[in-house]
């Protein structure tokens, strides 16, 4: 009785603000397991995560800031930047109107096979990166279906540049559509009804009224989508060819580099994707807190 | 703009959802499209605006016939239950829209948009919020800002799906009375959605009955409540005693009685259901012909009681008494009355009929009264 007394919240109005913890008996642990289960969760993240990232920042700058710019002067690295940048430059752009495509398709038309197209979305996230750039070598490849065509019309697809945004386009493929499909869903087809019924084109229901509802989730996407196309390793390894100042990307230079003994430009070129990652985590987080209610939580990756 | 509908289906898959609506809207009114959910009546509102392709039958705008226009072409003002503002656009924004996606040629220039915008937020009493965003207005502000949007376009006809569905009960009310004289200022033909019969017949000049995707009744107000055409109608329009009779002689008998309750109109022979709403049945003297019942239970609310009477066949009888002075006899538990129904229909007792009538209520036999059977369980069993 003196306990309920003493925990019982004399003024209703600051009920919320307590922990629930230490109002709630059922659902809390002895504070010995509690702290255990958050000292085990800490250490976790900081052997298996903030260790390693911090690694790569040591490794990188082991030798003096000289050395670690100087890493980025070798013209192999900067064509590794360059292509990087091409790709994602090509693939997010790509995947922005594939995604929404996809999305208003499956959110705003009822058909059949609707299902499957789903499904056929999520299917590079299930496929290893590694057959995704397979596919692409049996279909371009001098032995694939079309390669014998292309090659007579003097396109290089394979271990070339285009090979390399295809495969990356491919991986990347799901990250926006699966952002504006649940977020789409939810808000449903009533404003783009009331545009049309006011006499909007379906262009300008488009323009003016789906796409400002979606802009934050089509951030979000792009961010994600960006991340992935700039790091991606395995389907673009397959078909780069590896021919170094041509096909390399950042991930297979720096698997090169690191199999050449050169430490300090690897870790230098490797802490520039950290550093995208961190940068791409952060406007993540920024997005998330201050956009939380258009984006929908029921999506991580 | 009068609306002429004929001979209307619509199907989504498998189900029927309209089942050939014939109806003629003139202009100017103010039509109620009433109904239980799954009756049709939205999907009617949105084939009217053109925002439901159908399968079979037309829809004439005056002489025109609307059925192959785009939702576009057909110029409804079309208000959603949710009101589908845009939600990224200010209000004064919101209601311009419609005017400024017009092409080129028709579209007005921003003065007299801006003017046209100003006049409707005086129209729906919303001056000083034309820069407020749908996120900062309460439900039924957002309510009027999507009524101004689609008189924006000055549309031919106005259609509101569930317009006070999302409102609390007082400003749904307030509402109300504000959305008649709104359209007694402006004169647009407008039909609402509704599965609410008092607002229904509180706000509507004419009220169509919708059940199933057809159409039971059509009439004022006045009509379907006082002469329901069906049990559906009668049913959906409050909740009603349900007693079993006999027409003998075209004079109306209740089970187990031997005088007729009705010696009016006539009717023909054969088993019937007499529905009569709770407070259309009276108290009277023994000398007059009517039910004995025995006061089960009573509960005052106000000025108002509602006694629970057992009849002699065994049914129970819900009837509703305006309370009006302290004075007056409150009846007590046990006492025997007289009752008549002072109006009432009389429906055939046939299966076609019935199958129209709505679910029945939940049970409401009485714990410990000994009585098991109530006027909703009858009724299902009536018709088996």
């Amino acid at each position: 009785m003196t306990d309920i007394s003493a925990t019982a919240p004399l003024d209703p109005a600051r009920l919320p603000f307590e922990p629930l913890m230490q109002r709630n008996a059922v659902i809390s642990e002895a504070p010995w397991v509690r702290r255990t289960l958050i000292g085990v969760a800490i250490l976790f993240l900081a052997g298996f995560l903030l260790l390693p990232l911090l690694s790569v920042f040591a490794a990188a700058l082991g030798k003096g800031l000289g050395a670690y710019f100087a890493s980025f002067n070798s013209a192999d690295t900067q064509s590794a930047i360059r292509l990087t940048l091409i790709a994602a430059g090509i693939a997010v752009p790509a995947n922005l109107v594939f995604g929404l495509c996809a999305a208003w398709a499956i959110t705003k038309f009822e058909f059949r096979g609707k299902q499957f197209l789903i499904t056929l979305i999520d299917l590079p996230f299930s496929v290893s990166p590694v057959v995704a750039g397979l596919i692409y070598i049996l279909i371009f490849g001098a032995q694939g279906w079309a390669g014998p065509w292309f090659s007579a019309h003097d396109i290089k697809v394979v271990f070339a540049v285009p090979g390399i945004v295809l495969a990356t386009i491919f991986v990347t493929f799901p990250f926006i559509a699966r952002e504006l499909i649940p977020l789409m869903q939810e808000l449903g087809t009533d404003d783009e009804q009331a545009a049309l019924s006011l006499g909007a084109s379906g262009w300008q229901t488009f323009w003016h009224v789906t796409l400002p509802n979606v802009k934050w989730g089509l951030l979000y996407g792009v961010l994600l989508c960006n991340a992935r196309a700039m790091g991606e390793f395995g389907a673009v390894s397959v078909v780069s060819g590896h021919i170094r100042g041509l096909t390399n990307t950042m991930p297979l230079h720096i698997e090169i580099l690191y199999n050449d003994y050169q430490f300090v430009p690897a870790f230098a070129v490797a802490s520039l994707l950290a550093l995208l990652a961190l940068v791409t985590l952060a406007a993540k987080s920024v997005l998330e807190w201050r956009f939380a209610d258009q984006l929908a939580a029921t999506r991580r990756h | 703009m009068n609306i002429t509908i004929r001979d209307v289906h619509k199907h989504y898959g498998g189900f029927h959802a309209l089942r050939g609506i014939d109806l003629d809207i003139a202009s100017g009114e103010l039509l109620a499209l009433l109904g239980p959910s799954g009756s049709g009546k939205t999907t009617l509102l949105r084939a009217i605006a053109g925002l439901e392709p159908l399968a079979q039958g037309r829809i004439l705008f005056g002489d025109t016939d609307a059925t192959a226009l785009s939702v576009q072409q057909r110029k409804v003002g079309f208000v959603f239950q949710q009101y589908a503002l845009f939600k990224h656009m200010t209000v004064a924004d919101n209601i311009a829209f419609g005017l400024k996606v017009r092409a080129r040629k028709l579209r007005p220039n921003d003065a007299a948009i801006k003017q046209r915008v100003d006049e409707l937020l005086e129209l729906v009493q919303l001056d000083g919020l034309d820069r407020r965003y749908p996120a900062q207005l309460s439900g039924g502000q957002k309510q009027r800002v999507a009524l101004a949007r689609a008189l924006a376009i000055e549309p031919r006809v106005l259609l509101l799906d569930e317009p006070f569905g999302a409102l609390d009960a007082k400003v749904r009310k307030d509402l109300r009375r504000w959305l008649r004289k709104l359209h007694r200022e402006t004169g647009y033909t407008t039909i609402f959605v509704t599965h609410d019969q008092e607002e229904a017949l509180e706000l509507a000049d004419r009220v169509v009955v919708m059940n199933k995707g057809q159409i039971e009744q059509v009439g004022t107000t006045d009509e379907v409540y006082d002469f329901p055409k069906t049990p559906f109608v009668f049913d959906f329009l409050g909740t009603p005693n349900v007693l079993p009779g006999i027409v003998r002689d075209g004079r109306v008998y209740l089970d187990g009685s031997t005088q007729p309750i009705d010696s009016g109109a006539h009717y023909p022979s054969g088993l019937v259901d007499i529905y009569a709403r709770p407070n259309d049945f009276r108290v009277v003297d023994a000398n007059v012909p009517g039910l004995d019942a025995q006061v089960l239970e009573t509960q005052r609310t106000g000025q108002r009681i509602r006694l629970t009477l057992s009849i002699n066949s065994g049914e129970t009888l819900e009837i509703d008494l305006p309370h009006l002075d302290a004075e007056l006899k409150v009846w007590q538990t046990g006492e025997t009355i007289r009752v008549r129904p002072a109006n009432f229909s009389v429906f055939a007792r046939t299966g076609a009929k019935h199958s129209s009538a709505p679910d029945p209520l939940p049970d409401e036999s009485i714990p410990g009264s000994g009585i098991s059977h109530t006027v909703a369980e009858h009724r299902a069993r009536g018709r088996n």
